[in-house]
């Protein structure tokens, strides 16, 4: 609206409410993810995670199924992850791992402008995964948990702490 | 009561139940084993799964815990100040896909609380381990305070562009 940011100071040092997206394989993965929430009080959230028994609990999530077709199963996860980004059209997207976070940053960041942020796991103590070496050039914010995990990246990754 | 909890993983993780649950029939103390897998335990109390909010009941009322190296597990035992044997899966005998789980085990085992073993056979000796870990959630608390602050700073940002 014309003059708000004048007339709202609160809602300037606030900010707006962004859409963040948490995406992670379903596991040790997602368990990880889950321990940072407290970053995104007072923004809206959503999930992206495997389809499987234990993820079910969940709400606000996604549950994607594996397809069934190895050769098929990438142009099926890649059109619904299509189809939920261009519906929640997130600002953040946020992931631990593992390959799911791959097509989901990249389509995030490439057709929707999100900032993509990365936390290596904790169970990565002095080797990058697999995950974290793709989307590492295209990360805004990369972290690693082991100070020792630093030397597996360049200047990018960050080392403040980690869960354990 | 002993918990043990190896998590969910692809590969089985049959040298840590089979031994729990022979070692449970040598103790007076009660095991519950959760094993990922299906299994027919002989003496100790076993599920296959435990859901994700109802993790904390046996870790609560656990004297000890003994687990795989997985990091959720880890954490939920030093969360609640458990004494913690850390048993890792080994890629050579098809247990994990990597030998990740050996370089967290490695990482931490020098801490207050915690112990590794590496060979099954050496379990029964450590179960009277009664250290209980540090814990301290300041690692956790500076990362989730540096995502929290570009958060928040993008969201700053989007109002001074957007009005």
């Amino acid at each position: 609206m014309h003059g708000e940011p004048f007339t709202n100071p609160d809602k300037q040092k606030r900010g707006r409410k962004l859409k963040i997206c948490l995406v992670a394989s379903s596991g040790g993965h997602l368990t990880e993810l889950l321990q940072f929430v407290r970053a995104f009080q007072g923004h809206k959230v959503f999930l992206i995670t495997n389809d499987l028994f234990i993820t079910r609990d969940l709400t606000n999530a996604y549950l994607i199924k594996e397809g069934k077709d190895p050769d098929l199963s990438v142009v099926v996860l890649v059109f619904k992850l299509l189809l939920i980004l261009f519906k929640e059209k997130p600002d953040v997207i946020i992931s631990t791992g593992c390959f799911i976070a791959i097509p989901t940053f990249f389509l995030g960041k490439f057709l929707f402008r999100a900032k993509v942020i990365f936390i290596e796991s904790a169970a990565q103590v002095i080797s990058p995964s697999k995950t974290g070496r793709i989307v590492y050039p295209i990360s805004d914010l990369f972290f690693v948990q082991w100070a020792s995990c630093k030397q597996c990246y360049g200047k990018k990754a960050r080392y403040v702490g980690g869960l354990i | 009561m002993i918990f043990v909890t190896v998590s969910l993983d692809l590969h089985p993780f049959h040298r840590l139940i089979r031994k729990m649950d022979e070692i449970a029939g040598q103790l007076d103390e009660e095991v519950i084993i959760q094993g990922g897998i299906d299994y027919e335990a002989k003496n100790a109390k076993y599920l296959k799964w435990i859901p994700r909010n109802k993790m904390q009941e046996p870790v609560v009322q656990a004297r000890l815990v003994v687990t795989h190296a997985g990091i959720g597990a880890i954490l939920l035992a030093m969360q609640h100040r458990k004494p913690l044997i850390i048993v890792p899966r080994m890629k050579k005998y098809k247990e994990h896909h990597n030998d990740h789980q050996l370089q967290v085990a490695r990482q931490i085992q020098g801490r207050r609380g915690i112990k590794v073993v590496y060979d099954v056979d050496n379990l029964r000796d450590m179960l009277d381990f009664s250290e209980e870990p540090n814990f301290d959630s300041v690692g956790k608390d500076r990362l989730t305070g540096a995502i929290k602050q570009f958060v928040d700073r993008l969201a700053r940002l989007q109002v001074r562009k957007n009005g």
